[in-house]
């Protein structure tokens, strides 16, 4: 059974992106968020097997969404995206149990295989 | 030996480049055609390796016979264009068909005379010849121009881009995954005779939300606009003036080794000097080497350099010769260009 995703992103185009790389690799997108609020809904809504988050998002960073989903203790994994520079995000949201992350920019090779390794 | 079948409804021209053809040891004129189904035909039965195919033919013209063997048999095919032709449509429509090239037919001038043709023709003959068929075929990916959110600050100021053989297709690929909000000009050299490129940008406009223009000495780049480089002329960069941060588009009559009019090269250099680390370039698809000496240059003062990969180049030379060089930081396949540069400017 195709694994179910996440995508949040506030970039319409980015989310388009990663929507088409992740169907093509055999993964069902149950979901896209363009803001933290919304994120955090539908995580706890639609209970995804992955979530792909972008730190930078209108009202929240990604890294505080990744904080409440594991203080709730949502089982989802966690792959954060990021742009260049910004390790310790990248450090600290390992350490809050984000599994795995991917640097801006990014094929969508590599992202597809970042989502496979989860 | 390359087996090359002749298409052309005309004797004279016909004459005229079987004469040309006989002069390369290389090449076996395998046969003719007059029409689109005779070359249908003739395809099946002589197996050439490259067609040189006429496309205003009687009752069964080039675009048809394109169709039917690209479906069927594809093989690499390079088309002649007609003397005097204003209605480039039909040549850009062969191409997204599965052509692989096109050339301008001799027409009496002394550019588009005998020697100066037959040279180009034997070389893009030999090049062809050697394509995976395979990559001819087009396929149609849905376009993603929706709007990104860029970040107020850009790591980037301009994208430029260089290609040559199959360039038509892949700039396609790529501009029609560009965000229609893209926050910075675009300028590119692609390889092509100056009556195509016109006709090229015009249709790229129409199919693609970003503004296509041909340049001109003078044009001051705006963002989120794209300009392709003339086909009589070698353009660069400048400052706008000493205190402008703007950029104006400039002719040359300097020569360059690998190609002029337009020279990937010229533009290139040019980008790298007025830009430096602020710049992305993108070596597609192409014969020969032009461009790899500008994306040395690119890659030398900082910026961020990107090469077609072989797979989804129809000619490989371009981007090879600029990887040869050590010049290129990311090797990607065409379908995955557009999202590279656009996520590299968040």
């Amino acid at each position: 059974m195709a694994k179910k995703v996440l995508v949040v992103d506030d970039s319409l185009y980015m989310r388009t992106l990663i929507k088409d790389a992740l169907s093509s690799a055999g993964y069902e997108i149950v979901g896209m968020a363009a803001n933290g609020e919304a994120a955090i809904d539908m995580a706890f809504e639609l209970q995804p097997d992955i979530i792909t988050l972008d730190n930078i998002l209108p009202d929240m960073l990604g890294i505080d969404i990744l904080k409440t989903l594991k203080d709730e203790v949502l089982p989802s994994k966690v792959v954060m995206i990021s742009a260049v520079g910004q390790q310790s995000v990248i450090d600290e949201g390992m350490k809050l149990g984000a599994n795995d992350y991917i640097v801006k920019p990014f094929t969508t090779e590599q992202l597809v295989d970042v989502v496979n390794k989860c | 030996m390359i087996k090359v079948l002749l298409v052309d409804d005309s004797n004279f021209m016909r004459m005229v480049i079987s004469n040309m053809l006989g002069e390369d040891a290389g090449i076996h004129l395998v046969g003719s055609a007059e029409n689109g189904h005779d070359a249908y035909e003739k395809t099946k039965l002589l197996k050439p390796d490259v067609i040189l195919l006429d496309l205003i033919m009687k009752d069964f013209d080039g675009l048809y016979a394109v169709k039917k063997i690209m479906a069927e048999c594809p093989t690499s095919i390079i088309i002649l264009s007609g003397v005097g032709n204003s209605d480039m449509g039909p040549v850009f429509e062969a191409l997204e068909a599965g052509a692989c090239d096109f050339l301008n037919k001799p027409d009496g001038t002394k550019e588009g005379g005998i020697r100066g043709i037959s040279n180009q023709l034997i070389l893009k003959i030999y090049e062809v010849a050697k394509v995976d068929k395979n990559k001819l075929l087009r396929k149609n990916t849905v376009a993603n121009i929706n709007q990104h959110t860029f970040d107020t600050y850009l790591p980037y100021e301009i994208f430029a881009i260089g290609s040559s053989t199959g360039g038509p297709g892949a700039l396609e690929e790529v501009l029609k995954h560009i965000p229609s909000n893209f926050p910075l000009p675009i300028v590119i050299a692609q390889h092509m005779p100056a009556n195509f490129v016109h006709s090229f940008a015009a249709r790229l406009t129409a199919t693609i939300p970003l503004k296509v223009k041909v340049m001109e000495k003078g044009d001051v780049l705006q963002a989120g606009q794209i300009y392709i480089a003339p086909g009589d002329h070698n353009v660069y960069l400048s400052k706008e003036n000493l205190l402008s941060k703007r950029a104006v588009v400039e002719y040359t009559t300097e020569q360059f080794v690998e190609f002029n009019e337009p020279s990937v090269d010229c533009l290139m250099l040019s980008v790298a000097k007025l830009y430096g680390n602020k710049a992305i370039a993108a070596i597609l698809t192409g014969m020969g080497r032009d461009g790899a000496v500008g994306m040395e240059a690119l890659f030398k003062s900082g910026a961020y350099t990107i090469a077609q990969d072989e797979r989804t180049s129809v000619v490989f030379g371009m981007p090879k010769a600029a990887i040869d060089k050590g010049a290129i930081k990311q090797v990607l396949p065409i379908t995955q260009i557009a999202g590279f540069v656009v996520s590299a400017l968040s």
